[in-house]
C-alpha cells in the first residue's frame, strides 16, 4: 500500500450539496447575472474558481446542482452500507474528510457518483422548466428501445445535463496546470476520467440491462407506457425511490392503477439508482493506472485491457479502512453493526476485521405497514423493536 | 496612437506599457451558433504572447470548435506596429461553452486582461444560426 500525504486541491462542490445554504431557495428566481447572484456565489462553500465564475453565470443551476451531488452521496451510501469504508462523510467542506486525497478505487467512485447525480438532477430540471436556460429533451428515439415504448413528449434533458456537467464539474481540474507526468497530473487525469465515466452512465442503463436490474433508460413523459411493465417495475420504483427499504417491495404485488403520465415523477430517482448500481460493478472492476512521461494515463500491469471512457480508474491501493487513520480518512470499522450469518462484506468477520464482535440489545425504529397511495407516495406507521445487533470491536 | 471611441477602459485594461484598444465584449447566443470574441492591444515594448482562459482555465484551440487566431495587423487600419489582438472563435455552441472568458496579454514587462461572459441559451430550437 503506497501512502501520499501530498497535497492536492481537492474537488469540494459536494459540499453545497450536504449542508444547507438558504440563498439556494431564492437562486432558482435569478436569471441574470448580477450583484445578487455573485453574492450566492460567494456564499457557496466548496466551489472552485471556475466554478464560482460558472455559478455566476448559470446562479439558478445551483440548487439542481446541490440536489444532484446530494442524490450522488446518498446513492454512494446505500451502495457501501454493508462494506468497510461506507461512504460516510464528515461533516466539514470537504465532505468526505482527507479520504479523498488518496487517489483510490473509493474516491474515483465518488467522483463518479457525484458527476451522475449532477447530470440527472440538471437533466429533470431542464424538463420541469426550473432552468431558464434548456427546456426538454429532443433526443431521437433510440433505436433498440421496445416496440411498446411510445417516444415522445418532454423528456429530461440528457444532453444539456451531461455538457453541464462536464462545463461544471471538470472545470476544477483544469484550472491548474500541473507538469507532465508528475503525480499531481495523474491525479488530474484520473478525477477528469472518472467524472466522465459518471456522466456517460446512462449509455450502461441500457433498456435490457434495465429489465433485469429493474432501472430503465430516459423514457420521456406524456406518454402512456406498457400496463405490464408497469405492473412489472412499480414495485421497484417504488422502492427505489426511498420512500422505503429496498426489500418492502416484495410485500405488495399488484396495485390494480391506470398507468398514466404521473408516474413518470419517479424517473429521476431511478436513473440514479441504475447508476450507482452499475457504477458499484465498475467499482468492483475498476483499472490501476499510473501516469506516463507523455503525460497519458497508461496500465500499471500491461496484461489487462485498457479501461474504456466508461471504466473507473485509480492510482493508489485502497487503504483496508480497519482501523481508524486520520490521514488516510478512515474511520475504522469499529461499532459499525455486522451480520453473523453473512459471508460476504457485511458479515462478522470480514466488517470487523478479524476483531470479533459485541452482542448488544437495542430498540430499533423502522417503518412498518406501509400503504402506498395513488398517485404517488407511501404512508407508513412507525414500528418499534427491540433486537440484538452484533457491534465490531476496537482493537 | 490608436484610440477607439467605442473603447473604453474597463478595469484592467491598463497597466503601464501595455493597453487594450479592444476589451472583450458580454455576449448572449443561441445555442448551436458561433460566437466571435477578440482582443487587440498595443504596448512599448509591443505584446509578445497572447492567452486565453476560461472560467479560470486555459482554453486550447480544439478545431473545428474552438479556432484561436493572431490578428494580422498589417490588414488592418489602424496598422501600428506595436499593435497585436488575437481573435477566438467558438461554432456550435452549447451550455459546455458558457463562461467567462479572460484574454490575458504581457509584453514581458507588463501584463494585462480583459474578461467576458458568454451565455447560451439552449431552450429555443436550432435551426440555422
Amino acid at each position: 500500500m503506497s501512502i501520499h500525504s501530498l497535497y492536492f486541491p481537492l474537488d469540494r462542490f459536494r459540499n453545497i450539496g450536504l449542508q444547507h445554504f438558504p440563498q439556494l431557495e431564492t437562486a432558482q428566481m435569478i436569471e441574470t447575472y448580477d450583484v445578487a447572484a455573485s453574492s450566492i456565489c460567494h456564499g457557496l462553500k466548496g466551489l472552485s474558481q471556475g466554478q464560482g465564475k460558472l455559478c455566476q453565470l448559470s446562479v439558478d443551476h445551483m440548487p439542481s446542482v446541490a440536489k444532484g451531488a446530494k442524490f450522488g452521496i446518498l446513492e454512494c451510501q446505500h451502495q457501501f452500507h454493508d462494506r468497510r469504508w461506507n461512504c460516510s462523510t464528515v461533516s466539514d467542506e470537504s465532505v468526505f474528510g482527507p479520504m479523498l486525497r488518496i487517489a483510490s478505487r473509493e474516491t474515483a467512485f465518488v467522483h463518479a457518483i457525484s458527476a451522475a447525480g449532477v447530470v440527472y438532477s440538471i437533466s429533470r430540471s431542464c424538463r420541469d422548466g426550473q432552468l431558464s436556460s434548456c427546456g426538454c429533451s429532443r433526443s431521437s428515439r433510440p433505436r433498440d428501445l421496445k416496440r411498446d415504448w411510445i417516444w415522445g413528449g418532454c423528456g429530461d434533458n440528457l444532453e444539456y445535463g451531461y455538457k453541464f456537467t462536464q462545463a461544471f464539474v471538470d472545470v476544477k481540474e483544469r484550472e491548474r496546470s500541473f507538469k507532465r507526468g508528475s503525480r499531481e497530473q495523474g491525479r488530474s487525469l484520473m478525477n477528469l476520467h472518472n467524472n466522465e465515466a459518471g456522466r456517460r452512465i446512462d449509455n450502461d442503463c441500457e433498456i435490457d440491462k434495465c429489465f433485469s436490474k429493474g432501472c430503465y433508460k430516459t423514457i420521456q413523459s406524456n406518454v402512456q407506457v406498457s400496463r405490464s411493465f408497469w405492473k412489472l417495475q412499480l414495485n421497484h420504483l417504488l422502492a427505489a425511490t426511498r420512500f422505503l427499504p429496498r426489500n418492502w417491495y416484495v410485500s405488495f404485488n399488484v396495485i390494480n392503477v391506470d398507468v398514466t403520465v404521473n408516474e413518470m415523477i419517479i424517473v429521476s430517482q431511478v436513473l440514479i439508482i441504475c447508476a450507482g448500481d452499475f457504477l458499484l460493478d465498475k467499482y468492483d472492476g475498476a483499472t490501476e493506472v499510473r501516469v506516463n512521461r507523455r503525460g497519458r494515463l497508461s496500465m500499471r500491469d500491461p496484461r489487462f485491457s485498457l479501461p474504456t471512457a466508461n471504466d473507473l480508474v485509480y492510482l493508489d491501493e485502497s487503504p483496508n479502512y480497519c482501523l481508524p487513520n486520520e490521514t488516510l480518512g478512515s474511520l475504522g470499522t469499529h461499532g459499525r453493526i455486522c451480520n453473523r450469518t453473512s459471508s460476504g462484506m457485511d458479515g462478522c468477520n470480514l466488517l470487523c476485521c478479524g476483531r470479533g464482535y459485541n452482542t448488544q440489545k437495542t430498540t430499533i425504529r423502522e417503518r412498518c405497514e406501509c400503504k402506498f397511495h395513488w398517485c404517488c407516495y407511501v404512508e407508513c406507521k412507525t414500528c418499534v423493536k427491540s433486537t440484538k445487533v452484533l457491534l465490531s470491536f476496537k482493537m | 496612437m490608436t484610440s477607439r471611441t467605442d473603447v473604453e477602459a474597463a478595469s484592467g485594461a491598463k497597466s503601464g506599457t501595455l493597453k487594450f484598444v479592444r476589451t472583450l465584449a458580454n455576449i448572449s447566443k443561441d445555442a448551436g451558433s458561433v460566437a466571435h470574441m477578440r482582443c487587440e492591444v498595443v504596448g512599448d515594448p509591443p505584446p509578445i504572447k497572447i492567452k486565453w482562459y476560461k472560467n479560470e482555465a486555459p482554453l486550447e484551440e480544439k478545431r473545428p470548435k474552438i479556432t484561436i487566431k493572431k490578428i494580422h495587423m498589417q490588414t488592418h487600419e489602424h496598422a501600428v506596429k506595436n499593435i497585436a489582438g488575437s481573435r477566438l472563435r467558438i461554432t456550435n455552441l452549447d451550455v459546455s461553452d458558457v463562461g467567462f472568458y479572460t484574454c490575458r496579454v504581457t509584453n514581458g514587462k507588463d501584463q494585462i486582461q480583459s474578461e467576458g461572459t458568454l451565455r447560451v441559451d439552449s431552450s429555443k430550437t436550432r435551426h440555422g444560426e
